[in-house]
């Protein structure tokens, strides 16, 4: 058996991407040996030249799989060559790995289906309502489930990593709430240190809330919301500084951690949250290595985070989500959360004697050993031809084909008022967006029916 | 196009000006602005800040600022300077103007009331237990009749005690300096000033280090930048005081070498733009009797330059040299 990894040696500008192709590569190497598994670099860089250039080399190597372990760039351009390249019919399977971007290269995806149906593919998705979304641009079902895998030996539980850290960050007996990842519009960090603080006005409870990660600018902009360079960390603190000093300083940004320093902090924490509704979260690299430390976890009930609620298991609470159509928004319910977060914190106690319990757990079901096997069975499963897209897709790759962004309608409505003081006619028009029903259709897969 | 932008803050209407700016710049030599900014760039390019940062030298008509209370300045000695004579004095305008402290003595007398200042800031403790790693970014632009040179020598030289400092990434551009320039000079200018750059790098910096040179590009799409330290090559405050790339660098994690301006624990009046570092608005200073002003005044004159007018490309150049005496 010979497998071509098709992946950028560039490090990819998402973080969790950067861990999960490698992680990825590591749940492979569990099952095969080394010298089967071959390493090919395709960049956004590359030319047609060098793509060529990759072409002939992957058909030289004569793989008996392709596999697809990062989120770009799409195969797209270098299917193409690699067809005219290759001289026999015998073509090698091609397995992708979805990641949480699979939405926004509909227009490449269909440009790939005749190609694509030449060979037998198999889609596999990081998590259950992945899965339910991905299934819905396909003809017929040709998914599994793998959830991208935690290393272990990076994140783990360990007490005494628990009190070095502490005592680091000067805590003493301060129940510590940690989010970490990117600092986005979509992850709901405003959200959350707001709520967070509303929590703790009202509460004896004495916590603080940890964030660690970079801001970014991404807006939201497939429903039409950008910022501009450095303007989200502005309206965060805009926001922030609405609250009392004294109150704010529980709130404290840590910028950015590498793993050694999250390993520590997960540790030292006592509660992870997260209630991000990003329209790519797929899975959530965070919450899965938070939880392989035995972390308690709230999380959004939303899209992969979904999959983190194991059966049996006490550490992880999801909060509803629903999608407001007419305000263009996903919420999260904030009176669950205040009252799962005030259940979390009555059960610290038993969270704390349990938490090397559930790092175990989790472990079995979400690191890079515990997947191996669940890989091995879905690598031996026999393939069929890929049976091509659904209608779905087209809609999706023309939404993104239309000027303006795809998922969300703009209207104009416009109120004649007449001033009896004045006899004066005045017309408003106010401009309203709202969500396409193309985004429900799609997007409804990340809800919980 | 401006209009959607400011209604909708649109990213993409934001890179297609500056696409449609790129290509204007390279066609039209004859608008100044654009030539500037070819200069400049990226230090001047946009990012947002909170408090109503502007390039002066886009300025066209003072009226324009009516409307702003108050903004801050981002342009360095040359293009103030340049700005201060076009408009001896705010006619009309209530805008205070924030301008960096390094620049105070420059203020004429007829603006004295509308200027407050300000510097930048960055936050130590942010960078506490965080570990860096041994390459270090040097970042300047090589342009036409600045002393790069000396300026990579006097570097080498201190970088020569940083014993933790193994490899440097230069990210530099060689571009021709248009604020003293009236006119392209030609490609074989470049390769003489990149050729003594290079070579003082490969005959004598890799005595010491390892060294890349990467292009902007590369620099803007580089990563994990918060195990970085860096510097610049070389002053350049005589051109431009507010820099996009130093706001790129602390917004990625990434740590000055050398610490000047240190933010103390105390709560110093600091308003953030990044999470380490952020611009300190100082207490009004007097000024020094406006001399400085004057003296430029006098320089100005003497080339022949009526207040009120766009400075010469001269002007500009002997700016330049006496910039020396200034910062």
């Amino acid at each position: 058996m010979k497998i071509a990894f098709i992946y950028s040696f560039e490090q990819s500008a998402w973080k969790s991407c950067q861990t999960i192709t490698q992680n990825l590569i590591n749940t492979y190497r569990l099952i095969y040996p080394e010298k089967s598994l071959l390493h090919f670099d395709y960049n956004d860089d590359q030319t047609k030249f060098q793509k060529l250039e990759l072409a002939q080399k992957l058909v030289e190597s004569a793989p008996d799989k392709l596999v697809i372990v990062d989120h770009k760039p799409h195969l797209e351009s270098l299917l193409k060559v690699f067809e005219l390249v290759q001289k026999t019919k015998k073509r090698p399977e091609i397995v992708f790995h979805i990641f949480g971007d699979f939405t926004l290269y509909g227009n490449q995806w269909l440009k790939l289906e005749p190609l694509l149906k030449k060979y037998k593919v198999k889609f596999i998705c990081a998590s259950d309502k992945q899965q339910r979304l991905v299934e819905k641009f396909l003809s017929r079902k040709e998914t599994s489930k793998l959830p991208f895998p935690v290393d272990e030996k990076s994140f783990y539980f360990s007490e005494q990593i628990r009190r070095k850290k502490r005592i680091e960050l000067g805590l003493k007996d301060e129940i510590v709430l940690v989010y970490t990842g990117r600092l986005s519009l979509q992850k709901r960090v405003s959200e959350l240190s707001l709520d967070f603080l509303k929590f703790i006005k009202e509460s004896p409870h004495n916590c603080v809330l940890y964030l660690a990660g970079e801001f970014d600018d991404l807006g939201s902009p497939f429903t039409g919301i950008y910022f501009r360079n450095g303007e989200f960390y502005q309206r965060y603190l805009r926001i922030l500084n609405a609250v009392p000093e004294k109150l704010r300083e529980r709130v404290r940004l840590l910028g950015h951690q590498d793993q050694a320093q999250l390993l520590e902090l997960y540790n030292a924490a006592d509660i992870f949250i997260s209630l991000s509704t990003h329209n790519d979260e797929d899975y959530g690299m965070s919450p899965a290595e938070a939880l392989c430390t035995g972390l308690p976890a709230i999380l959004s009930d939303w899209a992969g985070y979904s999959s983190f609620k194991l059966k049996g298991s006490a550490s992880c609470s999801l909060i509803p989500v629903e999608i407001v159509k007419n305000l263009n928004q996903v919420q999260y319910n904030k009176a669950e959360f205040f009252s799962c977060l005030e259940k979390n914190i009555q059960q610290l106690a038993e969270h704390r004697s349990a938490r090397k319990e559930y790092a175990k757990v989790y472990a079995n079901e979400f690191s890079i050993r515990g997947n191996s096997s669940r890989l091995k069975r879905i690598l031996e499963q026999p393939l069929k031809s890929f049976s091509g897209f659904s209608k779905l897709m087209k809609e999706l790759a023309n939404a993104f084909k239309e000027a303006g962004p795809p998922f969300i309608v703009t209207k104009t409505k416009t109120v004649t008022k007449l001033d009896l003081t004045q006899t004066n006619i005045t017309m408003t028009t106010t401009k309203k967006t709202e969500f396409k029903p193309l985004y429900l259709k799609i997007y409804e897969s990340y809800l919980s029916k | 196009m401006k209009a959607i932008y400011q209604n909708n803050f649109d990213r993409f209407a934001e890179l297609f000006e500056k696409q449609m700016g790129n290509l204007s710049r390279h066609h039209s030599h004859e608008k100044t602005q654009e030539l500037i900014h070819y200069t400049l760039g990226p230090w001047d390019d946009e990012y947002f800040s909170p408090l109503n940062h502007v390039n002066l030298y886009k300025v066209e008509d003072l009226k324009a600022l009516t409307k702003m209370p108050f903004l801050l300045v981002r342009d360095g000695l040359s293009l103030l300077a340049n700005f201060f004579y076009r408009f001896p004095t705010p006619k009309g305008i209530k805008t205070i103007f924030l301008i960096h402290q390094k620049l105070k003595n420059l203020v004429p007398e007829a603006w004295q009331d509308q200027v407050v200042f300000y510097d930048f800031l960055y936050d130590e403790s942010f960078f506490e237990h965080k570990t860096f790693n041994d390459t270090l970014i040097v970042k300047g632009h090589l342009l036409n009749g600045e002393s790069d040179l000396e300026s990579l020598k006097k570097l080498h030289l201190k970088l020569r005690k940083e014993k933790d400092i193994k490899k440097i990434i230069f990210t530099m551009e060689q571009k021709e300096n248009h604020l003293t320039n009236p006119r392209w000079k030609g490609d074989e200018l470049f390769s003489h000033l990149a050729n003594n750059f290079f070579r003082y790098a490969y005959s004598e910096i890799s005595k010491d280090f390892s060294f890349d040179f990467i292009n902007w590009k590369t620099f803007f799409s580089m990563q994990d930048l918060h195990r970085y330290r860096f510097v610049d090559l070389s002053e350049k405050e005589h051109l431009y005081i507010d820099d996009h790339t130093d706001f790129f660098l602390f917004k990625k994690g990434a740590k000055p070498l050398w610490n000047t301006n240190k933010k103390s624990r105390s709560a110093d009046l600091l308003i953030p733009l990044t999470m380490s570092h952020g611009i300190r608005i100082i207490q009004k200073e007097t000024f020094e009797k406006c001399e400085t002003w004057k003296q430029l005044n006098e320089l100005f004159k003497n080339l022949g330059h009526k207040p009120g007018s766009p400075l010469s490309h001269d002007a500009f150049e002997g700016l330049q040299r006496w910039r020396f005496s200034f910062l």
